[in-house]
């Protein structure tokens, strides 16, 4: 492997984090509120509104149902506003978060769903108000489900990522696509592969060892 | 001390009502260990539930010291609820909180300084005699430890009343009896007020002077406990005495 080949995989191995975990956070910048309010709302729950709760899981729904590849063009003006540039990779962050948001919406929803309602009850019981129960009740009660649901979010961004290549953003699924499926290198499509992988399995351990660390129900 | 005038609760399931509670009057003294007994479905949980209004109740009314509570908004209860214990069946500890943690929970609540919170927690542990568990987590405490826990974090804010809701029945008979007996030495030795609602009459005799029976959301019965086991009057309060397993 030449030397220009090597840099070149390891600019698209940091284009490739860089754009996983800046997307991961905004993801959840807007996600987690968003699915705090999804669940919070639901019928029974502590402001339950369905008028309310219909409206957000609709608009969830609609951006859940756009193709990624099309959520990046049709974003652009957006982008544009945002970063001032619709390409390279900070352009690539603002749909990537924009399309994880939804997707990690319902998955906070889904962990706050787990947890048993008598604690909720419980909490109530105590005079807590709503904003100490999401606080000190259902975000620590549904951490070690959190942090599964982020690792499936980040590990579902690498994938993605691989798309931000078509508004210039690098990456390496980008480097895969040109070299590997435009220029037949069969070489550097199979580390491009590897490396992948290895990001992958990465996120996935060290999710999985984090979960189980502030896990404290067995 | 506590009062329950006419109180009704209708609930909608698929636009089905079912009446949970029918007229319900109940007067509870202070210093009062009351006892609602009744079969599952009779209301009994929703019942104990309107006390600290986590069910607002469809109609009627309910005084506690007086003030009649129906019409308090969410954040007035909020203060009202803080000297209102509760214990559950499920005991409902924080599973990501250790012993300590899960009594300091309600304290914390409060905005209370950490140094007084970690005196009047040591306190409680000392009490319900689980000093040495304070950095388990509830996974590692058996049934009888963990409603021990549920107790002392009921009473972490001195409250006037203890509501507990079947707060014995997930346990076995012989730590039933050690939770009881705590229970009673709290209401002696503290003059805490005891809602206790459950389905053995075993444990309406061992601390109760007070007892209602409810059946359908209505109170069918009401007596001091001595009274209700020398003549019951109903025909449930008597299966409740004297439960026969027969089965043809």
């Amino acid at each position: 492997m030449s030397e220009a080949t090597f840099w070149l995989l390891a600019k698209g191995t940091w284009e490739t984090i860089a754009m996983t975990f800046s997307a991961g956070f905004f993801s959840f910048l807007l996600g987690l509120p968003l699915g705090i309010l999804l669940f919070l709302t639901r019928e029974r729950q502590l402001l339950a509104n369905k008028p309310f709760n219909s409206t957000i899981a609709f608009f969830v729904n609609i951006f859940r149902s756009i193709p990624f590849i099309i959520l990046i063009v049709w974003m652009i003006p957006f982008t544009r506003a945002v970063v001032g540039t619709s390409i390279g990779m900070n352009a690539a962050i603002v749909p990537l978060s924009i399309g994880a948001a939804p997707f990690v919406a319902r998955l906070v929803e889904n962990c706050l769903l787990e947890i048993p309602f008598g604690i909720i009850e419980a909490a109530r019981s105590m005079g807590a108000t709503t904003m100490q129960i999401v606080r000190k009740v259902l975000i620590p009660e549904a951490l070690p489900a959190l942090i599964n649901s982020a690792s499936l979010t980040l590990i579902t961004l690498v994938g993605y990522s691989a798309m931000g290549g078509a508004v210039g953003a690098g990456g390496l699924g980008h480097i895969g696509y040109q070299y590997g499926y435009v220029g037949y290198d069969a070489l550097i499509m199979n580390v491009v592969l590897i490396l992948l992988i290895a990001i992958v399995f990465a996120i996935q351990f060290i999710g999985d060892r984090l979960s189980k660390y502030v896990e404290h129900r067995k | 001390m506590i009062k329950l005038e006419q109180v009704s609760k209708i609930f909608y399931k698929q636009k089905r009502e079912i009446q949970a509670l029918r007229n319900i009057t109940l007067h509870i003294d202070k210093g009062d260990i009351f006892g609602i007994i009744g079969y599952s479905g009779s209301g009994k949980s929703t019942l104990v539930r309107t006390i600290n209004l986590l069910e607002r109740p469809t109609s009627g009314n309910i005084y506690l010291s007086g003030q009649n509570i129906i019409s308090f908004s969410d954040r007035e209860l909020i203060p009202l609820r803080r000297k209102i214990g509760m214990i559950f069946q499920h005991f409902n500890l924080l599973s990501s909180r250790t012993v300590f943690d899960n009594i300091a929970f309600p304290l914390e609540l409060t905005g209370m300084a950490k140094k007084e919170i970690t005196k009047k927690v040591s306190n409680l542990l000392h009490m319900v005699d689980l000093s040495e568990k304070r950095d388990e987590y509830p996974a590692a405490l058996s049934g009888g430890q963990k409603q021990r826990v549920a107790i002392a974090r009921a009473l972490a804010s001195d409250p006037e009343i203890l509501l507990c809701d079947e707060a014995t029945s997930a346990l076995d008979p012989q730590t039933t009896r050690a939770i009881l007996s705590l229970l009673k030495r709290i209401n002696r030795e503290m003059g805490i007020t005891i809602v206790l609602i459950t389905h053995q009459m075993e444990v309406i005799q061992a601390i109760c002077n007070q007892v209602a029976v409810i059946s359908q959301g209505q109170v069918i019965e009401q007596d001091e406990v001595n009274e209700l086991f020398k003549s019951p009057k109903s025909s449930i309060t008597r299966e409740l005495l004297n439960p026969t397993w027969n089965i043809d």
